[in-house]
C-alpha cells in the first residue's frame, strides 16, 4: 500500500482519460455535423422528368392536331403509328410513354397521355378541338 | 506512543481518493449534461436542416407537378425521405398551403409555405409518416367541363297510323362532354336507345297505338288522347368520368294531318359548367313543327308551256378562272451571215392534235411573238390562210430582208391552245439561191396550261336521260384570248370561237376545257346554258317530288298551240289525276317543244282536271301551278274550248299588249279561283319564265291567287333555271308555313363577354342577320324571320365567356322571348314565348388537388 501512495501513474491515467473523452466528444459533434448536408431535394431535382412529359404533351396537343382534317381512318392510322414510335423511344430510356388518340370527330379528338417511370406516374386525358385548343 | 504530526492533512492515499471522488462527482455531473451538449443540440441542428430538406423536396415535387400539370388526369411521384432524422420519426403533411413536418412527439416542427401556387391553384391535403413503406405525392385534376345533353327531334311532329309508322330522327349531336360520351334515350314507353359520341343520330319509327299513348303520353289540351299524342323522350349523356346530364324533348305523334303548325323553341347553354376564361355557347333553337297548314291533301295540276320558245337557251351555271399560258421561249442569235437575207421562221407540231382540233383549222391553235434584235416586235396570228403553214400544223414568220440593225439575238415566244401535251418544232430558214435552207431547228414537248370545269346534268329528269343540248359561252371580252372545248369538241358555234352547243347530250358530268391562246391571256368567265324546256322539266319534277306526298293528287297539262291533258291514271274515273307521282314525272320527261302559246285552253284544262271527279278530290286543297315563258298568242274564238277550231293563233292575234287575250283569260282565271272543291277554293300560282319582256307579267299576276294568309300574289318571275327552281320550291312551301314574323330576343348580362354570334338556318326560313344592341348595361341579341316553314331549323349561337368564377344567368325575364304569328297568322294570332332561364356556371372550386400519402 505504501508503494501505491507514492505512485502517480493513476493521475496520468485520469488525465489521459479526460483527453480521450474530450476527443470523443469532439468527434461525435463532427459526426453530427456531417449529417447536416441535405440530399433529398437535390434528388428530386434530378429525377423529375419534366421535359419527357412536356414532350408528350406537345405531341398530344399540337402534333396530332395536324391530322385533324384527315379522314377518320387516316387519323387513327397516323396517330397509332406515332403512339408506337413514342413507346419505342421511351422504352429505350427505361420508361413507358404513350400518346394515343382514341376518338375523332370533324374538328375534335380525345387523346390520352401516359408516362410511367420508377418515380413518376403521369396520366392525362385531353379533349382537343381545332381552333379551340385542348381541355 | 507519540504521534508525529506533519503538514499533510490527509495521507496521500486519502488525498488521492478524495480528489478522485471529487473529480468523479464532477465528471458525473458533467456527464449529466454531456448528452445535451453533444447530442441534443446537434440533433436540433440536424432536424432543422433535414426537415427543411424534406420539405424542400416535397415543395419541389409540387412545383414540378405544376410545370407539367395534367388538365384532366393525375401525376403520382415518389417522395424519398429518411426513416428518422436524428433518431426521430416524423410526419409530413400538406395543409394551409404549406408543407408541414412534425416530429413524433411534436417537439420539432418545420413549415414551408408553397406560396401562391399552393393557395391559388391547389387543394393540399394528406399526411405520411416517415416509417411508411413508401411516400407518394398524388396530383389530380378533373376538368370542370361537364357533359351537356341536348336532344333534338327531326321532325318534331310525325304522322302515324296503325299500318304506317311515323319516323323521326333522334339527334343528340349537339350534346357535348369532356371527351367521348355515351348517351341513352328513354322513350315514353320505357324503350331505351343507346349510343356513343361517334353515333349521334338514330331513327325511331312509331305506329299509332292509342293504348300506349294513353298510358305514357299526354294530350296538350288535356283529357284522353284523341288523334294526337305528345310523348316525352329523355336523353342522358354520361362522360367517361361518370358525370352526366339530361335533357327532354316532346314528339308530337298524330294520325291526322289537321294539326296546327307551330314553333318548337329550345334554349340551352353548352357546356353548362366550365372553368373561367373558357368560352361557352348559348343556343336558341327554333323548329317549325307540324304537317301542313291547310286541308288533308293536295290536288295539284302542273301546267307547263311547251311552245316553240321553250327551245331557247336558259342560264344553267357559270364558270370563271385564271390560267396563265405555257410559253415556249427560244432565243437565237442572227449573225451577220443573215444580213440582207430573207428569213423564214416556222412554228409547227407533227402531232395530229386529235381529237381537240378535229374538223377545224389546226393552224389556229398556234400563236408566236417574234422579238427582233432591233427591238421590233411582231405577233404571228393565223387568220384565214395568212401566216399558216399549208404542209403542217403550224404558222410562220417571214422577213424579206435582215437589216444590219436586226443582227443580234432574236426571241421567239410560242403558245399553242390545246388541252394536251404535243411536240413542237421551231425552224429558221434562210433563202439561198432561190431555195429555203434550214439553218437552225429547235424542238420541245409542249405541256400546255389549261383549265377544266365540270358541269353536271342531273339524271332522272328527261326522256332516256337525254338533254336537248348543253351550251357554253365565254364572255365576249375574253373570247379572243381563249379556246374552249366542251368534252372534246371545240367550241365553235355560229361562226364564233368560244361558243359551243352540243346536240342531244346525256345526263352526267361534262367537262369544259379552256386553253389560253396568247402569251398574255389570263382571266376568263362565261356561262352554261340548257334548253328552257329541260330546265322546266327539272324544276317541275323537283316540285312534284318535294310537294306531293302520300294521298296527294297530281296531274299535268302541257300547252303550246293547243293544250293537252295528260293521262296519268289507268282508272277511267280519274284519268288525269293520280296519287302516283311517277306517272306524271314520266309524262313530263316526254314533253317536246313547238307551237304558239294557248294560255286560255291550258287554264281551262287545268280546272277541268281538278273537277274531273270530285268524289276523289273532295276535301283536298286544289292548286294549279301555271308556268309559261311567253305572251299569249292564241285567241279564244268562242264555242267549245276543247276544239282546236275554237282558237286562232298568231303573234298579233292578242292585240296590243295582249289585251284581247287578257280580257278572255282573266275572267276565266277568276272563275277558276272562285271554284271550290269540298269547300276549298282553287289556288292558282303562276310563273313567268325568261326575260321580263318574254311574258306578260301583268296577265300572270292577275291570274294568280293570293298566297294563303298573305296579301302577296302567288306569282313568280324566273329569269333562269335556278330562279325557276326557286319559284317552284317556294310554291311547294306556301302551305307549309309554321310561323310568321318571328322575332327572337335575348339579353346577355354585362359581366359576360360576347365573342361572336352565328345564325344557322336549315330549310327555307327567311331571317335577318343577328343584331347586337345595348339594353341598359346589358347586350340584347336579336333577329327576325319573316317566315319559318315546317321542318325548318333555325339556331342562334352566341359565344360568350366569363373570366370570374360564378353563376351567370343568361336571361332577362319577360325580355328574353320569342314573338311570332301563330297559325292561321295575322295580328290576332300573335304569341309570345318566354325563353327558358338558363345559366352557365364558371367554377372556381375545381382546383387541382395534391395529396401526400
Amino acid at each position: 500500500m505504501a508503494s501505491l501512495i507514492k505512485d502517480e501513474r493513476a493521475q496520468m491515467l485520469v488525465f489521459f482519460s479526460l483527453v480521450v473523452a474530450t476527443i470523443l466528444a469532439y468527434l461525435s459533434v463532427l459526426h453530427a455535423q456531417n449529417m447536416l448536408a441535405g440530399i433529398e431535394s437535390s434528388r428530386t431535382l434530378m429525377v423529375f422528368p419534366k421535359e419527357e412529359i412536356r414532350n408528350l404533351k406537345v405531341v398530344g396537343e399540337k402534333s396530332i392536331m395536324m391530322f385533324i382534317d384527315d379522314s377518320y381512318a387516316d387519323f387513327m392510322n397516323k396517330t397509332s403509328k406515332i403512339s408506337e414510335q413514342i413507346k419505342l423511344l421511351y422504352a429505350r430510356k427505361g420508361v413507358y410513354g404513350d400518346v394515343i388518340a382514341f376518338t375523332k370527330s370533324e374538328r375534335c379528338y380525345s387523346v390520352r397521355i401516359t408516362y410511367v417511370s420508377g418515380e413518376v406516374e403521369y396520366s392525362d386525358l385531353l379533349y382537343c378541338c381545332k381552333g379551340r385548343g385542348c381541355v | 506512543m507519540i504521534r508525529k504530526f506533519d503538514n499533510r492533512g490527509v495521507s496521500m492515499l486519502l488525498e488521492y481518493l478524495i480528489l478522485i471522488s471529487i473529480l468523479s462527482v464532477f465528471v458525473f455531473l458533467l456527464s449529466m449534461n454531456i448528452n445535451k451538449v453533444l447530442e441534443e443540440s446537434q440533433i436540433e441542428s440536424v432536424v432543422e436542416n433535414q426537415f427543411s430538406d424534406v420539405a424542400s423536396e416535397v415543395s419541389s415535387q409540387i412545383v414540378d407537378s405544376l410545370a407539367v400539370y395534367p388538365r384532366n388526369g393525375y401525376l403520382k411521384t415518389k417522395v424519398f425521405m429518411p426513416e428518422s432524422i436524428g433518431d426521430i420519426e416524423y410526419t409530413v403533411g400538406l395543409e394551409n398551403g404549406s408543407v408541414v413536418i412534425t416530429s413524433e412527439l411534436g417537439r420539432f416542427q418545420k413549415t414551408l409555405s408553397l406560396g401562391a401556387a399552393g393557395i391559388l391553384k391547389l387543394n393540399l391535403s394528406g399526411q405520411t409518416h416517415s416509417l411508411a413503406e413508401r411516400h407518394e405525392l398524388n396530383y389530380t385534376k378533373i376538368s370542370p367541363t361537364y357533359p351537356s345533353a341536348v336532344l333534338k327531334l327531326k321532325p318534331a311532329a310525325v304522322l302515324a297510323n296503325y299500318t304506317t309508322p311515323g319516323c323521326f330522327e333522334v339527334d343528340v349531336s349537339k350534346s357535348s362532354a369532356m371527351g367521348v360520351y355515351n348517351w341513352r334515350v328513354e322513350l315514353w314507353n320505357g324503350t331505351v336507345i343507346t349510343g356513343d359520341s361517334g353515333n349521334t343520330v338514330t331513327e325511331v319509327c312509331v305506329y299509332w297505338n292509342p293504348i300506349e299513348f294513353n298510358n305514357y303520353c299526354y294530350n296538350e289540351s288535356g283529357g284522353a288522347i284523341g288523334n294526337t299524342a305528345w310523348c316525352n323522350l329523355t336523353l342522358t349523356v354520361t362522360d367517361i368520368r361518370g358525370l352526366n346530364d339530361t335533357d327532354n324533348a316532346t314528339i308530337l305523334i298524330s294520325k291526322i294531318s289537321e294539326v296546327e303548325p307551330g314553333l318548337y323553341i329550345k334554349k340551352f347553354v353548352n357546356p353548362p359548367q366550365t372553368e373561367p376564361g373558357r368560352p361557352v355557347e348559348l343556343h336558341i333553337y327554333l323548329n317549325g313543327r307540324g304537317f301542313r297548314t291547310q286541308a288533308t291533301n293536295l290536288s295539284v295540276v302542273t301546267v307547263i308551256d311547251t311552245s316553240g320558245s321553250m327551245d331557247d337557251e336558259t342560264y344553267y351555271g357559270n364558270f370563271a378562272g385564271n390560267v396563265s399560258p405555257r410559253v415556249w421561249e427560244v432565243t437565237y442569235r442572227i449573225n451577220s451571215s443573215w444580213k440582207n437575207s430573207r428569213i423564214l421562221v416556222t412554228l409547227s407540231s407533227p402531232d395530229s392534235m386529235s381529237p381537240w382540233w378535229d374538223g377545224y383549222d389546226k393552224d389556229d391553235a398556234f400563236v408566236m411573238d417574234v422579238y427582233q434584235a432591233d427591238g421590233d416586235y411582231y405577233r404571228v396570228i393565223p387568220s384565214g390562210w395568212s401566216n399558216e403553214l399549208g404542209s403542217a400544223n403550224g404558222i410562220y414568220f417571214y422577213d424579206s430582208r435582215v437589216t444590219n440593225s436586226e443582227i443580234g439575238n432574236w426571241t421567239f415566244r410560242a403558245v399553242v391552245a390545246i388541252p394536251k401535251s404535243i411536240p413542237l418544232e421551231l425552224k429558221l430558214y434562210k433563202r439561198v439561191s432561190g431555195s429555203w435552207v434550214l439553218q437552225k431547228e429547235f424542238s420541245t414537248t409542249y405541256h400546255p396550261n389549261y383549265y377544266t370545269q365540270q358541269i353536271e346534268l342531273p339524271s332522272g329528269y328527261t326522256d332516256s336521260d337525254q338533254f336537248e343540248y348543253l351550251a357554253a359561252e365565254i364572255y365576249d371580252v375574253y373570247k379572243d384570248d381563249f379556246f374552249a372545248w366542251l368534252d372534246s369538241d371545240l367550241c365553235y358555234y355560229g361562226g364564233e370561237y368560244g361558243v359551243c352547243r352540243t346536240g342531244t347530250v346525256l345526263a352526267g358530268t361534262h367537262n369544259l376545257y379552256i386553253a389560253p391562246r396568247f402569251p398574255g391571256a389570263q382571266q376568263f368567265e362565261g356561262e352554261f346554258y340548257i334548253q328552257k324546256l329541260d330546265s322546266a322539266k327539272i324544276a317541275s319534277i323537283d316540285f312534284i317530288d318535294e310537294t306531293i306526298g302520300e294521298g296527294d293528287y297530281v296531274g299535268l297539262v302541257s300547252f303550246s298551240t293547243y293544250a293537252t291533258k295528260h293521262v296519268v291514271n289507268s282508272s277511267p274515273y280519274l284519268p288525269h289525276l293520280t296519287t302516283d307521282k311517277n306517272n306524271v314525272v314520266d309524262e313530263i320527261k316526254d314533253l317536246d317543244e313547238g307551237g304558239w302559246t294557248n294560255i286560255y285552253q291550258a287554264l281551262a284544262y287545268a280546272r277541268d282536271i281538278l273537277l274531273e271527279n270530285t268524289t276523289y278530290t273532295n276535301g283536298t286543297l286544289p292548286l294549279i301551278v301555271f308556268m309559261t315563258d311567253g305572251r299569249p298568242t292564241c285567241k279564244y274564238l268562242g264555242g267549245d274550248y276543247n276544239s282546236s277550231s275554237s282558237y286562232s293563233c298568231s303573234s298579233s292575234v292578242c292585240g296590243s299588249n295582249d289585251q284581247i287575250c287578257y280580257n278572255q283569260i282573266i275572267p276565266l282565271a277568276e272563275d277558276v279561283k272562285n271554284t271550290t272543291i269540298g269547300g276549298n277554293n282553287i289556288t292558282i300560282c303562276t310563273i313567268g319564265f325568261g326575260k321580263p319582256d318574254d311574258y306578260n307579267a301583268d296577265l300572270l299576276r292577275d291570274m294568280a291567287s293570293y298566297k294563303p294568309g298573305s296579301s302577296e300574289k302567288c306569282f313568280y318571275e324566273a329569269e333562269d333555271y335556278q330562279e325557276l327552281s326557286d319559284a317552284f320550291e317556294d310554291i311547294s312551301r306556301i302551305f307549309r308555313i309554321a310561323a310568321k314574323n318571328v322575332t327572337v330576343r335575348d339579353v346577355i348580362p354585362d359581366d359576360v363577354q360576347i365573342l361572336g354570334t352565328e345564325l344557322e338556318i336549315s330549310g327555307s326560313a327567311n331571317c335577318t342577320d343577328v343584331s347586337l344592341s345595348s339594353f341598359g348595361t346589358d347586350t340584347m341579341v336579336s333577329f327576325n324571320c319573316s317566315e319559318i316553314y315546317i321542318d325548318d331549323e333555325i339556331e342562334l349561337i352566341v359565344r360568350i365567356v366569363a373570366n370570374e368564377p360564378g353563376t351567370y344567368f343568361l336571361d332577362l325575364p319577360f325580355v328574353s322571348n320569342v314573338t311570332f304569328e301563330n297559325y292561321p297568322f295575322g295580328a290576332a294570332y300573335n304569341q309570345t314565348v318566354y325563353l327558358d332561364v338558363v345559366n352557365v356556371r364558371y367554377g372556381g372550386s375545381e382546383r387541382a388537388s395534391v395529396r401526400i400519402e
